[in-house]
């Protein structure tokens, strides 16, 4: 009888264990969402807020929504890049299969490894006078 | 790619850590608006702070791969990255 009240016990937490785990949240989104004065303010996993107040009167977009939330450090941009070209050290085999973005601007003629925007979303730039940002 | 001067400053886009529908949320290291690409548009929408409402343009860029993109543009440099 005790053995089988401890199978029975056991069968009990074990399936409480499993209906817990099945209830965690799914999704990523502010790890607080909040409203004074008429704003809103979402914060993200480092405790920063952002004033998506705007972003939902005007556009419709829902502070809920948002998603991550990893903060404005996780993923660095490339400030300075260096453009490598044909015939330096470490110029990619024209054989390599591998995905880019290339552009054409102002007599500029460049690619950006998508691999390499995956980590830092974006690359800042200039083509002569052109400022710009490549992001993935 | 987008243009990141406005107003006669060159902005710096950086990711924000969040995403929406799917899509990074940028924003400027100078002011901290917020910037989307808003679906139907070209180009940056600033949705949040400072800039909400202005625009920053898109510019032309094709997405292929290595291989094709050097054999018809061979003098293409290509971003180095350690």
């Amino acid at each position: 009888m005790r053995i089988f009240l401890l199978l029975l016990c056991g069968l009990v937490c074990g399936l409480t264990l499993t209906a817990c785990s099945d209830t965690r949240p799914t999704t990523a989104g502010p790890s607080a969402i909040d409203e004074q004065d008429g704003r809103v303010l979402i914060r993200d996993v480092t405790g920063k807020r952002w004033d998506v107040t705007e972003a939902r009167n005007q556009y419709g977009i829902l502070p809920g929504e948002f998603q991550h939330g990893l903060g404005p450090e996780a993923i660095p941009p490339i400030l300075i890049s260096h453009m490598l070209l044909p015939g330096e050290p470490g110029f990619p085999d024209p054989r390599a299969d591998f995905l880019v973005i290339g552009v054409l601007l102002n007599g500029f003629t460049r690619a950006y490894p998508i691999q390499v925007l995956g980590w830092h979303e974006v690359a800042t730039e200039k083509f002569g006078e052109a400022h710009v940002s490549v992001a993935f | 790619m987008y243009s990141r001067e406005i107003d006669d400053q060159v902005l710096t886009l950086s990711a924000s850590g969040w995403t929406y529908k799917n899509t990074f949320v940028l924003y400027d290291l100078e002011t901290e608006s917020l910037w989307y690409h808003l679906e139907g548009t070209d180009g940056l929408t600033g949705i949040s702070g400072r800039y909400t409402g202005r625009h920053l343009p898109e510019f032309a860029s094709t997405f292929t791969r290595w291989d094709e993109w050097i054999q018809a543009h061979p003098e293409s440099g290509i971003l180095s990255y350690p």
